[in-house]
C-alpha cells in the first residue's frame, strides 16, 4: 500500500461521510425528542437576605371560615400555620439540566423500562387539587449530569454533556391561556433542580399537619419547599390566590 | 419532525457539499479533534433551516456561511482561542528547520510507511502541529499539489515540503520501532 493509499484510507475512515451523516440524523432525532436547556439563565429571581418576614394573612388557622372548601383535610386538624416570606430582590440563577417532556401515555406505560416507575411516582399527587381552570398539564423529567468534570460555562460544551441521571419529576399544570400555572417538582431521592435560589436565613417556617414548609412570595409567584412522605417537593405557582395555594398544599400534605 | 422530504433534501445537500465543507473545517480548525463535531453542528443547522422553511433554497454558499459562523462561535465558546485561519500561519515558518537539504523534487515514497495501522498513524498525526495534519489531509486526501497547499494555508511551498518530508521521515522511523517510541 502506498503512502497515498494509506493516508487516504486513514482520513476516509476517520472522517467517514456516511458515519458522520448517521450521527447528524441521530442527533437531530434525539434533539427532537428532548427539550434541551442550554445553560441559559432561566429564572431570574433572587433575593437578598429575607430579613423581613411578613406574615401575609397572619396566622391562618384552617377553619371553615378561612378555607371554605369542605374537602380540605386539615380543617379538621385545626393545626396549620402559614407564613409567607416576602422576597424583595432579584438575582440570577441558572438551570443546568435536560428536560424531557413525556406524554401521559408514557407516564403510565409500565411496560416501558424507561418509564417503569413514573406512575408510581405520580401516586404522591393522586389527591392533588389544582384550580378548576387548569385544564392543561405537562409532564417533565429532569435529568442532570453525573460527571462533575463536565461542568462548563459554555453552550457548545454543554451541548455535549451527558444528562443521564434522572433527578426529579416536574408536572406543570396551567390554564388555557397559560396565564396561571403550578409547577410541582418532586423526587424521593434528590432535591429538585431549581432555577432560583433564596437566602433562607430568618425565613419563617410554616406548618401543615406538623409538616414544615417554607413559603416565599415574589410578586405573583409563590415558591414552596417541603419534604413529605420522604419526597422532596418544590412548588412554584404563578398567578394563583392564597386560597388556591392553601387548597393545593392541603391536597398534597394529608 | 424530520419528514422524509426534508431528509431527502438534506441528504442531497450533504452529498453535494460534504467534501468541501470538511476541507473548509479542517483548514479552519484549531484542533483536529474538533472537526467531526463542527461538521455535525453545521449540518444540524442546515436541518434546522430546512425544517423551518422547506421552500428556502439552500445553496453551497449558504452552507459555507453557516460553517463560517459555526466555526467562529465554536471557538469563541469552547476555547476562547484564536481561530487558525487559512491566512494566518506565517508564525509557523519561524519554527521550520533549514530546508537546504531537501531537493525540489524529493521522493515522498522513499519514506514509505509500510505498516497498515490506521490508529497508530492517526494518533501520531494528531500529536503533531495542526498545520502538519492539515498538510497531510490536503496532500493525501484532497490530492492538492504542494503549491496549492501552500496557497491554501498561506505558507511557502518550501515549508509544505519540509513538513511533509520531515513528518514522513519521523513516521517511518516511528513505525520501524513498532510505533512505540516517543515522537
Amino acid at each position: 500500500m502506498s503512502n497515498e493509499e494509506l493516508f487516504k484510507k486513514i482520513f476516509e475512515e476517520k472522517f467517514n461521510k456516511e458515519e458522520i451523516k448517521k450521527e447528524i440524523i441521530s442527533k437531530e432525532f434525539v434533539k427532537e425528542n428532548n427539550k434541551k436547556i442550554k445553560l441559559m439563565p432561566i429564572l431570574k429571581l433572587a433575593l437578598a437576605p429575607i430579613c423581613l418576614t411578613i406574615i401575609i394573612g397572619g396566622f391562618i388557622i384552617f377553619g371553615v371560615k378561612k378555607v371554605s372548601k369542605p374537602d380540605i383535610i386539615f380543617e379538621e386538624n385545626n393545626s396549620a400555620q402559614i407564613y409567607v416570606n416576602k422576597i424583595k430582590e432579584n438575582s440570577l440563577a441558572r438551570l443546568d439540566c435536560d428536560i424531557k417532556t413525556i406524554s401521559k401515555t408514557e407516564l403510565y406505560d409500565n411496560n416501558n423500562n424507561n418509564t417503569a416507575n413514573y406512575s408510581q411516582q405520580f401516586e404522591v399527587l393522586k389527591n392533588l387539587k389544582v384550580p378548576e381552570d387548569f385544564n392543561k398539564i405537562e409532564y417533565n423529567l429532569i435529568y442532570v449530569s453525573n460527571n462533575e468534570n463536565n461542568k462548563t460555562d459554555n453552550v457548545e460544551d454543554a451541548r455535549e454533556k451527558k444528562y443521564d441521571i434522572l433527578n426529579n419529576y416536574s408536572y406543570i399544570y396551567y390554564n388555557e391561556k397559560n396565564e396561571r400555572s403550578i409547577n410541582i417538582s418532586f423526587s424521593n431521592n434528590n432535591e429538585p433542580v431549581r432555577d432560583y435560589f433564596f437566602t433562607e436565613e430568618n425565613s419563617k417556617i410554616s406548618k401543615i399537619n406538623n409538616i414544615e414548609l417554607k413559603i416565599y412570595n415574589y410578586e405573583k409567584i409563590y415558591f414552596i419547599e417541603f419534604i413529605y412522605n420522604d419526597y422532596y417537593f418544590d412548588i412554584e405557582t404563578r398567578n394563583i390566590t392564597q386560597e388556591e395555594l392553601i387548597t393545593l398544599l392541603a391536597s398534597i400534605i394529608q | 419532525m424530520l419528514d422524509q422530504d426534508t431528509l431527502k433534501i438534506f441528504e442531497k445537500l450533504y452529498e453535494e457539499t460534504y467534501g468541501e465543507i470538511l476541507k473548509y473545517v479542517v483548514c479552519s480548525c484549531s484542533n483536529i479533534e474538533d472537526v467531526k463535531d463542527i461538521v455535525q453542528i453545521i449540518y444540524l443547522e442546515v436541518i434546522k433551516k430546512l425544517k423551518k422553511d422547506a421552500s428556502f433554497k439552500i445553496t453551497k454558499q449558504y452552507i459555507f456561511g453557516i460553517a463560517k459562523n459555526k466555526i467562529n462561535s465554536y471557538y469563541r465558546f469552547n476555547y476562547k482561542a484564536k481561530i487558525v485561519s487559512l491566512f494566518s500561519n506565517k508564525d509557523n515558518e519561524e519554527e521550520i528547520e533549514t530546508i537546504d537539504n531537501i531537493p525540489d523534487e524529493f521522493d515522498l515514497q522513499s519514506y514509505l510507511v509500510n505498516k497498515n495501522d490506521v490508529e497508530i498513524i492517526w494518533n501520531f498525526l494528531k500529536k503533531k502541529k495542526v498545520i502538519i495534519f492539515k498538510i497531510f489531509y490536503l496532500y493525501y486526501y484532497c490530492n492538492l499539489k504542494i503549491k496549492d497547499i501552500a496557497k491554501t494555508l498561506n505558507i511557502s511551498e518550501a515549508n509544505v515540503k519540509n513538513y511533509l518530508y520531515r513528518t514522513l521521515k519521523e513516521l517511518a522511523s516511528f513505525m520501524k520501532y513498532g510505533g512505540e517510541n516517543n515522537v
